[in-house]
């Protein structure tokens, strides 16, 4: 009973327009104050609990350095880099398109600045090298889903802080999914290419790639400073973002030169306006996944999947198939703060680990940035290449069915994302 | 006299706006500072701040409501923005409305039992773990934030009713 009056209001809610922290927060109130005796100002002290954690601190200082070094001059330099490298491949430049997203995705926690970043340069080079218009929008919104898993991931931070599990570890399953999902885009770039017939461009020669290389290496420093810190034990993730802050600001004000210091005052306030737009989601998020729990209604939903505990594969299935359903409606954090506080205690009371079911629900969650009604990656695209909706929708179609795939091994062979963190935090995993 | 009300509410909004993007724009320096500081310090001089965590925590909570009150006012804030893309614009209007008075009535009961929730802690004295800073004043960010969303609420609703503005509180995204 609760339960529907729960998804009554939420759908109704979001059906109408409602901004999402408005609707999550205000169905707690509104069925806490007609199903509970709980004094409501209960729930403001639940909706600060969810803001105060330390490693959840990490977003708005990665968004910091990411805006930093995108508006800085390092985007243009990455494309260079990464062109002389794999251009003359066939598909090179769509390659181009996949490991520019993926190396971007090691500064930013985030797709859609990857889109914007990187489509602004790549989508009108796309189409000038002879590809279609509906190939460039699907490689540039897609191959960014790839920044969002490759560390740091801001997914994954929020998934740490829930289930409680290491985020050093979390950011190492990011790396094998991460190549993986760059291999099958650049397999289909590829494929693509050479079916359509797209001309190949020259090599690189020695020189050009020398100074591309001296060009963006400052860039590259970054993800070196974030993953070897965390790693050598030298920060925490936090710390580890706030440091690259620093870092990103002297590399753009002081190497680069391409951002000034009211340059970079706009960028401190758009990034702190992004951090605000998404953590109060993560405030009423948790408010909200305290209500299903308090409610009963976070029991009612795991029941079915209660009699799936013996066959791991299938609870496995299931949950993939619900988080890709609630992904099509509501975004990345919201998804993860709803759904891993209900289904974590089946998922590891049938074996699955906490640290794989982490890597699964990012891709999943990630995957929801694109999938139709609700992808905000889709929206994103369709401001930046200007293009309507529906096209962008059509264009991302072989893409997401590539991403299933990956979905599945990821799912199904837990080596390929475990085995990295299992060297590096033995124990842990 | 409307205009008179018009022009003063225009100004104080631009006043308003400066203060809440200025604290948003140095919060977010001083916080990747103090963090920064805090890294060289252990490192260099084994000594690092112990309330460096802290103080960031809630400098960021306050970052985030009243952050949120500007995002309000761009019409920035995550929302399902189906329903308004495919009915008429006189619709949008009318279904605006109705979404802004809906946020309104929560932002004003937020407001209410946050405050109730902060002049409670402040009466027990609560203090932070390492600061042993009063803890009310981090949680005074949330109804300091939810009033300043219910202004800057009203702001678009007074738009809708005299304008005709659309949009609820959510852009027309990308239009």
């Amino acid at each position: 009973m609760t339960a529907l009056l729960v998804f009554g209001i939420l759908f109704l809610g979001l059906g109408l327009s409602i901004p999402i922290f408005v609707v999550l927060a205000g169905t707690s109130f509104l069925v806490f104050a007609l199903t509970s005796t709980i004094p409501l100002s209960i729930l403001s002290q639940r909706a600060f609990a969810g803001l105060d954690s330390f490693p959840l601190l990490a977003i708005p200082f990665f968004f910091l350095a990411a805006t930093i070094m995108g508006r800085g001059g390092l985007s243009r330099r990455l494309v260079d880099f990464v062109q002389t490298l794999v251009g003359h491949l066939p598909g090179g430049l769509g390659i181009t398109v996949v490991v520019t997203c993926m190396i971007f995705g090691s500064i930013t926690g985030s797709s859609a600045s990857t889109i914007v970043a990187v489509g602004a340069i790549l989508y009108p080079a796309l189409i000038a090298a002879g590809y279609s218009d509906r190939f460039a929008i699907g490689a540039v919104t897609c191959s960014a889903l790839i920044g969002m898993i490759i560390p740091p991931s801001n997914a994954m931070i929020v998934y740490g802080a829930v289930a409680n599990v290491s985020i050093g570890a979390l950011f190492m399953t990011g790396i094998g999914a991460g190549l993986l999902f760059t291999v099958a885009y650049s397999a289909y770039c590829v494929a693509w290419a050479v079916g359509n017939g797209v001309p190949r461009t020259p090599r690189a020669t020695l020189r050009e790639i020398i100074a591309a290389v001296k060009d963006v290496i400052w860039g590259l420093g970054l993800p070196a400073i974030i993953l070897g810190g965390i790693y050598g034990g030298v920060f925490t993730a936090t710390e580890a973002a706030a440091v690259s802050v620093v870092y990103a600001a002297f590399v753009c004000l002081c190497v680069y030169r391409e951002l000034s210091l009211p340059g970079l005052w706009s960028v401190l306030v758009e990034a702190g306006l992004n951090s605000a737009r998404i953590l109060i989601l993560v405030a009423s998020a948790s408010l909200f996944s305290w209500l299903m729990t308090v409610s009963g209604v976070a029991a009612d939903v795991a029941a079915p999947m209660q009699t799936m505990q013996g066959a791991p594969h299938y609870l496995l299935a299931f949950v993939n198939g619900l988080a890709l359903f609630t992904g099509m409606f509501i975004d990345v954090f919201s998804n993860i703060l709803i759904l891993v506080p209900i289904i974590i205690g089946t998922m590891t009371a049938a074996g699955v680990s906490p640290t794989h079911l982490g890597i699964i629900m990012t891709v999943n969650v990630d995957m929801g940035n694109v999938t139709p009604p609700f992808g905000l990656n889709l929206f994103v695209a369709s401001g930046t290449f200007d293009k309507p909706y529906l096209t962008v929708v059509r264009a991302v179609v072989p893409w997401l069915a590539i991403a299933l795939v990956c979905l599945a091994v990821i799912t199904y062979v837990p080596d390929i994302t475990l085995w990295l963190p299992r060297q590096l935090f033995p124990g842990l995993v | 006299m409307l205009r008179v009300l018009a022009r003063w509410g225009g100004r104080l909004d631009a006043a308003l706006s400066f203060v809440e993007v200025a604290f948003v724009g140095a919060a977010m320096a001083f916080c990747s500072l103090l963090l920064f500081a805090n890294v060289a310090l252990r490192y260099i001089f084994l000594a690092p701040i112990s309330w460096a965590e802290e103080i960031t925590i809630y400098t960021i909570v306050w970052v985030v409501f009243i952050g949120a009150s500007v995002i309000v006012r761009m019409r920035g804030h995550l929302a399902i923005d189906l329903l308004p893309r495919a009915i008429p614009r006189q619709s949008q209007v009318v279904l605006s409305g109705a979404v802004l008075v809906l946020c309104l009535l929560f932002f004003a009961t937020f407001t209410y039992f946050s405050s109730v929730h902060t002049l409670r802690v402040f009466d027990t004295g609560q203090v932070t773990p390492n600061l042993q800073a009063p803890m009310w004043l981090a949680y005074l960010a949330m109804p300091c934030g939810t009033a300043l969303m219910f202004l800057r609420t009203s702001q678009l609703l007074w738009r809708t009713i005299i304008d005709g503005a659309a949009g609820g509180m959510a852009k027309p995204a990308y239009e």
